[in-house]
């Protein structure tokens, strides 16, 4: 109220001076209130923004009017400036300053400037539009490698120690990973069984959860950046020459355990938060790919997702000569929305179905042709980047992955 | 000692054994085509028609001398004798229906009270067997399967098994007696202790009782597989018996050669007979090799087996003694080897090999003066075994592993495992097995009833001197592995002593004849330590046959005879070594898990506490046989019809137990890498104390198995022109299996970070019911004018169920982590962590399962050439099939059947 009164007078002054002005000489219009828009790209959500500044130079004059965050008025997800008592020219306009986001429910930030030069400011037009483009915020936390067949050692056999997944920033803003889940499908894509109830169209069926911990801002990932998450952070080659050092991954799948068999080592990276695993055995990836694996914000709390996001399904059963109806009790599940990237895993000759719902996945990729396939170890599926280097999505990854790629970690 | 007291009495009556002597006449009836005594023949005086006394089990009498006399001498299946008596003559009867020169290439129901199969020397030439287990096809219920000599090869008399351990009582409890000596498998701990691979558990036979891969079948004269009550003589046993008995004598040199889709074997045998001395003597020996898969030459099974029987009898006028001794040994020999060229892994190699020597010397005594003691038998037999599993693996880990090392309760350091190592592991049993067996067969003289007194004792012992698990801790090949090393000979030896006494009676009368068996035997297990159960505990089986045959009948024109029976028995199977002392169970909990880029600083501490899983509580397997029987013979065709029903509800069954253990979690989040100059100081670590709950098996009696069924077998007699008899037989089995222990489950899932606390307690779990019913159908042709044999047997499985028992899903209580047990409340499905107790069986689980009609036709060819010189044989199994598609729960399920064929040659020379 005191807010507007004061205004009120101020800009009873103004008009008077203004009047003032006009009686002298040469009459160059102040507008009172000139009105810049700035535009903020419209898939970010929760927008903030903070240390923003804006400047209006005069071109003719060079005269600089300031104009300081408290003029920078939210309305929807974009700002208005209000700038007052601009003498009506042409001016250079900038605005800089700090915006903190949601994009697909991940937290965000990035710095901008946007600049717009000989803008004609006139009673007529005192309404400027800026759009922030320096920045579009597209994409998001995509996987860009899955390395689930391990390595194999001088002698042939399997080493699956050193499996590890890469989640990557797609877009050109920082983002947050805090409370990221790598999910593993409870489901196979080499076992189709015609679940009831069907919830795949709005739920991703889960058998592991481990969420990268955080207060929300703790894992800034820079654009482009890429996040390790390894299932043991250690530097395999120590063990294993022909492995991979993971001594530097950002977060491990670690589990805590008190039977000596599973005994899980506990590498220098940060441990993910594990919400919930089909197994009390050491965890890691399905070796030959039988999974789908995702990646999603989680948008509630632990307690409350591992209480009331749980479902029990029935479906047929057939062996042999033996059929039955099943249930698969305790199914946890993560809504699809939550879902910011998911990759099916499969192979060619035991390949039944696709367990992730065709928006967040359409296709499938691979490593190994049939199953059992020896030659699958020491190689990934990675995803595709175009001529920017940046990753293909087109939640297809039979078009956006290589499979059989070998994994980028390997002999670095 | 009560059973010493009982032993001591027997002898006592032995003893007093005094010969009586009268003016008598004496002769023996005998059957004419066999010579075998013809038991409970009634002697009369032909003119006056008054019974004078009747024939004993030797088929003896003794009538007052009297020259005048005509006797008379019938038996039902018999025809009629009528002549003067002669001093110590032999008379000899004449069957009603003549099976003589028969050649039976079938089982055949024998014609005692027992419900058994006998198995001829023709029945196995014709069948071409490679080892016992193919016997079985011959028995009711049974069917032709492929030999499958990867894999310990179990007997399941009666049963439709579920190849369930926790069932294995059955075929523990099946004896195996060969020329009288039983095989002993009571100290068999052949098992690779935390082995998860295929390769091991798959060939693990300990508590399943024999092996029918290592029993050579080219020695065996005739064998007796006794389905239903045996007598008290055989003990140790609850489902069945298998008596094999080997050629003696002969003058031939025999060569058997026979190859078939999986294996190889080559026998020879070499027979030698005195015949004024009574002395023979056999040697033979064979070599079986058979593979899993014949393109692959690394996964095999070989067998040899080496024999000697000597056989001595004294004839002498009052009496025979007869001494036989045999040595045997027998070697076989599983190995499994990965494919060096494919997986680069050349260590990689599992191999077990049983050798085994035995030894027997027998001596019987068959007294022929009219005295109580009609005869009397010593066995002793002794076996050696020297049995070693050798499994070498390279072991590649794929992280951070553990050896715990410590044999202590308390803290200690588990040594960390290097990432590659060639583990070996080792085990080695020395079962030792002795045993001794003496009896006398006494008669009661009397005019009326033909019978017999069987009294004996017996006395088993079993024994490993073996070293055990062996492997070198450092180097496991097992890294789960929750054993110690320990050996084998420091566990007692068990003794088992045994009483029994037998009455056999036989009553001609006028309305028919009465056959009784019925005995008792006492058993109790020696050398147990007084907290056991079993210690001084004697087991009593009495076991009663009872039979009733019906005069003769005239039915078509044809003598027909008439036979009903009934058998009640209680037998006992003692539990084995390895049920009675289980290896010690060491249970570690990580105390510390600390990894550091330094392996010497790397440190992980752990809590031992060992656990005794032996249960002091632990009963023999009892099972108690009923059984009733008909058998109708008319003109030489035959049916033999037995319903039995047998319950069995103290199997042995291994069964989980959970109990709290508390250790400390340290907290090693405090422990600054960088400034570490060794392993981090427990001293200085934060640590809370966890209650957890661990599991341990341990052997129970809670397994019931609930035989029940019906066998039959009809025999036809050979039609005349088409030189063709058929046989059929078949069963109707329904097996249960129960459960009566409460099982426990822990579930494996982790929410937050920790594995579930919480173990559930369910009731009655584990239980199923199997039915089949099944006929053999066999048409055999013997042709003597071509020495050709050929027989087509369409074998029909009618149908085969099987059905789970329904089970609650829900437990009946739980175990929280601090070892309190709490009763389920319905609320607890809904329980963020209690749900996970909740079960996910659904009722079409609980229904039954049903497999439609089923069809085998197998063709087998015999021929002689040159004299009978060379013998060859072939089969084919499966030749033609009949199996087909059904629907099952809206699934078309389609059956696949594979022929399976063989060749063999033999050569007698």
């Amino acid at each position: 109220m005191k807010k507007i009164m004061l205004n009120g007078i101020l800009m009873m002054l103004a008009i008077t001076l203004c009047l003032t002005s006009c009686k002298s000489d040469d009459p160059i219009p102040v507008i009172p209130t000139a009105m810049v828009t700035l535009e903020v790209p419209a898939n970010l959500e929760n927008t903030a923004l903070s240390g923003a500044h804006a400047t209006l130079t005069n071109v003719e004059t060079q005269q600089v009017t300031n104009i300081d965050e408290a003029k920078f008025i939210k309305q929807g997800s974009d700002y208005k400036i209000m700038c007052n008592d601009i003498e009506a020219g042409t001016y250079n306009v900038h605005v800089a300053g700090h915006l903190d986001f949601t994009l697909n429910g991940v937290a965000g930030q990035k710095d901008f400037e946007v600049s717009s030069d000989n803008v004609v400011i006139s009673e007529a037009s005192h309404d400027l539009k800026m759009t922030i483009s320096t920045f579009t915020a597209q994409g998001g936390f995509v996987i860009s490698e899955v390395f689930f067949t391990g390595t194999s050692t001088e002698e042939g056999k399997s080493y699956s120690g050193d499996q590890y997944i890469i989640i990557t920033n797609n877009s050109d803003v920082t983002l947050y990973a805090d409370s990221i889940a790598v999910l593993e499908s409870a489901f196979l894509t080499t076992d189709k069984q015609d679940y009831t109830p069907d919830i795949m169209s709005t739920h991703f069926s889960v058998q592991a959860c481990y969420m990268i911990p955080g207060d929300g801002k703790s894992v800034p990932v820079e654009p482009g950046q890429s996040l390790k998450l390894a299932v043991n952070a250690l530097n395999h080659k120590t063990e294993q020459p022909n492995s991979i050092d993971l001594s530097d991954a950002d977060f491990e799948f670690y589990d805590e355990s008190s039977i000596p068999s599973f005994t899980d080592p506990d590498g220098s990276a940060p441990n993910l938060d594990k919400w919930y695993c089909y197994t009390a055995t050491v965890y890691q990836f399905h070796s030959r790919g039988f999974n789908a694996m995702a990646i999603a914000k989680m948008q509630t709390s632990k307690e409350d997702w591992l209480e009331n996001y749980v479902y029990d399904a029935n479906y047929t059963f057939v062996f042999g000569d033996f059929s039955s109806e099943m249930t698969k009790r305790g199914i946890y599940k993560v809504p699809n929305e939550w879902i910011l990237d998911g990759v099916n895993l499969s192979v060619e000759s035991v390949r039944e179905w696709n367990v992730l719902d065709a928006s967040i996945d359409a296709g499938w990729t691979y490593c190994g042709k049939v199953d059992r396939d020896e030659t699958r170890f020491n190689k990934s599926v990675i995803r595709k980047q175009d001529a920017n280097g940046k990753y293909i999505d087109t939640n297809n990854s039979t078009n956006d992955f290589t499979p059989e790629a070998p994994a980028s970690l390997l002999n670095k | 000692m009560q059973l010493i007291r009982y032993i001591i009495l027997f002898l006592l009556v032995l003893a007093a054994q005094v010969a009586d002597a009268q003016a008598l006449t004496r002769g023996t009836v005998l059957d004419a085509e066999t010579l075998e005594p013809v038991i409970g023949a009634t002697i009369a005086d032909a003119k006056l028609g008054k019974a004078l006394t009747v024939t004993q089990a030797d088929g003896t009498f003794a009538i007052p001398k009297n020259n005048e006399t005509q006797l008379r001498i019938s038996c039902i299946g018999y025809k009629a004798l009528v002549c003067a008596p002669v001093a110590n003559g032999r008379y000899l009867l004449h069957a009603e229906v003549s099976q003589l020169g028969e050649v039976v290439v079938t089982a055949q129901e024998n014609r005692g009270l027992t419900t058994s199969s006998r198995i001829e020397k023709h029945a196995m030439e014709h069948l071409q067997p490679s080892s016992f287990a193919d016997l079985l096809e011959l028995i009711p219920g049974g069917r032709s399967v492929d030999p499958s000599l990867s894999a310990p090869n179990n007997i399941h008399i009666r049963e439709i098994s579920t190849g369930n351990s926790n069932y294995a009582t059955s075929s523990l409890g099946t004896s195996f007696v060969i020329d009288g000596a039983p095989i002993s498998t009571n100290a068999n701990m052949q098992y690779l202790a935390g082995a998860w691979d295929a390769a091991a558990t798959n060939r693990d036979n300990t508590n399943a009782g024999v092996d029918m891969r290592g029993i050579s079948t080219d020695d065996i004269e005739r064998v007796e597989i006794v389905r239903g009550i045996p007598s008290v003589e055989y003990g140790d046993l609850t489902s069945g018996l298998v008596k094999i008995e080997r050629r003696r004598g002969g003058h031939d040199l025999k060569f058997r050669l026979k190859a078939d889709m999986g294996s190889k074997l080559f026998y020879a045998a070499k027979d030698f007979e005195w015949d004024q001395r009574h002395l023979a003597f056999n040697l033979s020996a064979d070599y079986l090799d058979a593979k899993a898969d014949p393109r692959n030459r690394l996964e095999n099974y070989k067998r040899m087996t080496l024999s000697g029987r000597l056989q001595k009898r004294w004839e002498r006028e009052d009496y025979h003694l007869t001494f036989s001794t045999n040595i045997d040994y027998t070697r076989s020999l599983d190995n499994d080897k990965e494919d060096v060229d494919q997986t680069y892994t050349a260590e990689d190699s599992y191999k077990s090999s049983y050798n085994r020597m035995a030894l027997l010397a027998a001596l019987q005594l068959k007294t022929k003066r009219s005295s109580w003691l009609k005869g009397a038998e010593l066995t002793v037999s002794t076996s050696l075994e020297n049995d070693l599993i050798e499994r070498t693996r390279l072991v590649q880990l794929s992280r951070m592993t553990v050896a715990p090392l410590s044999k202590e309760e308390g803290e200690n350091d588990a040594y960390i495992l290097p990432f590659k190592y060639v583990g070996h592991h080792e085990v080695e049993g020395k079962p030792v097995n002795a045993f001794v067996k003496l009896n006398a067969r006494l008669q009661i003289p009397n005019n009326t009833v033909s019978n017999t007194l069987l009294i004996g004792t017996d006395w088993n012992l079993d024994k490993n001197l073996g070293r055990g698990q062996v492997f070198d801790p450092y180097k496991p090949v097992y890294t789960g592995i929750s054993s110690r090393q320990r050996a084998l000979k420091e566990i007692p030896a068990n003794h088992r002593l045994s009483a029994y006494a037998e009455e056999n009676v036989k009553w001609p009368t006028a309305i028919g004849t009465w056959e009784m068996t019925a005995g008792v035997r006492a058993t109790s297990m020696l050398n147990l330590s007084d907290d056991y159960t079993m210690n001084g505990k004697l087991y009593w089986d009495p076991r009663v046959n009872i039979g009733y045959t019906l005069p003769r009948l005239t039915v078509f024109g044809q003598p027909t005879f008439i036979r009903l029976a009934a058998g009640i028995g209680q037998h006992t199977k003692m539990p084995t070594m390895e049920q009675l002392f289980p290896d010690l169970l060491y249970i570690d909990f990580i105390q510390l898990n600390y990894y550091h880029d330094n392996p010497d600083y790397r440190r992980i501490n752990l809590m031992t506490y060992i656990v005794n899983p032996r249960n002091t509580a632990l009963e023999p397997a009892r099972n108690l046989k009923k059984e009733l029987s008909l058998d109708i013979n008319i003109g030489g065709n035959r049916l033999a019809v037995t319903a039995f029903r047998e319950r069995m509800t103290s199997g042995f069954r291994m069964q989980s137990y959970y109990k709290t253990f508390q250790y400390k979690q340290y907290d090693a989040s405090g422990i600054n890498a960088a400034s570490l100059s060794g392993q981090p100081n427990l001293n200085d670590l934060p640590y809370t104390l966890i209650n957890e709950l661990g599991g341990y098996g341990n052997y129970t009696n809670g397994s019931m198995t609930l035989k029940e069924g019906v066998e039959y077998t009809i025999e036809t007699k050979r039609f005349p022109v088409i030189l063709t008899r058929l046989t059929i037989n078949g069963a109707y089995f329904r097996t249960t299996y129960d459960n009566s222990i409460v099982d426990s489950y822990r579930p494996s899932q982790v929410i937050d970070n920790r594995q579930i606390q919480y173990v559930g307690l369910y009731a009655n779990d584990d239980g199923s019911v199997r039915e089949s019913f099944n006929t053999n159908f066999t048409l055999d042709t013997d042709v003597p004018r071509l020495k050709l044999g050929f027989s087509i047997s369409a074998q029909c499985l009618w149908f085969s169920t099987s059905q789970r028992k329904e089970v609650s899903n829900y437990p009946v209580q739980y175990i929280a982590p601090d070892g309190s047990i709490h009763d389920w409340q319905d609320s607890d499905a809904d329980d963020l962590y209690l749900r996970w107790l909740v079960r996910d069986y659904t009722s079409s689980l609980f229904e039954k399962n049903r497999v439609p009609f089923a069809m085998n036709v197998n063709m087998k060819v015999t021929k002689k050439l040159f004299d009978d010189r060379l013998h060859i044989a072939m089969f084919c199994n499966k030749l033609w099939d009949y199996t087909p598609d059904y629907d099952s729960r809206g699934t078309t399920i389609r059956r696949h059947v594979t022929p399976y064929f063989g060749l063999e040659m033999n050569i007698k020379l």
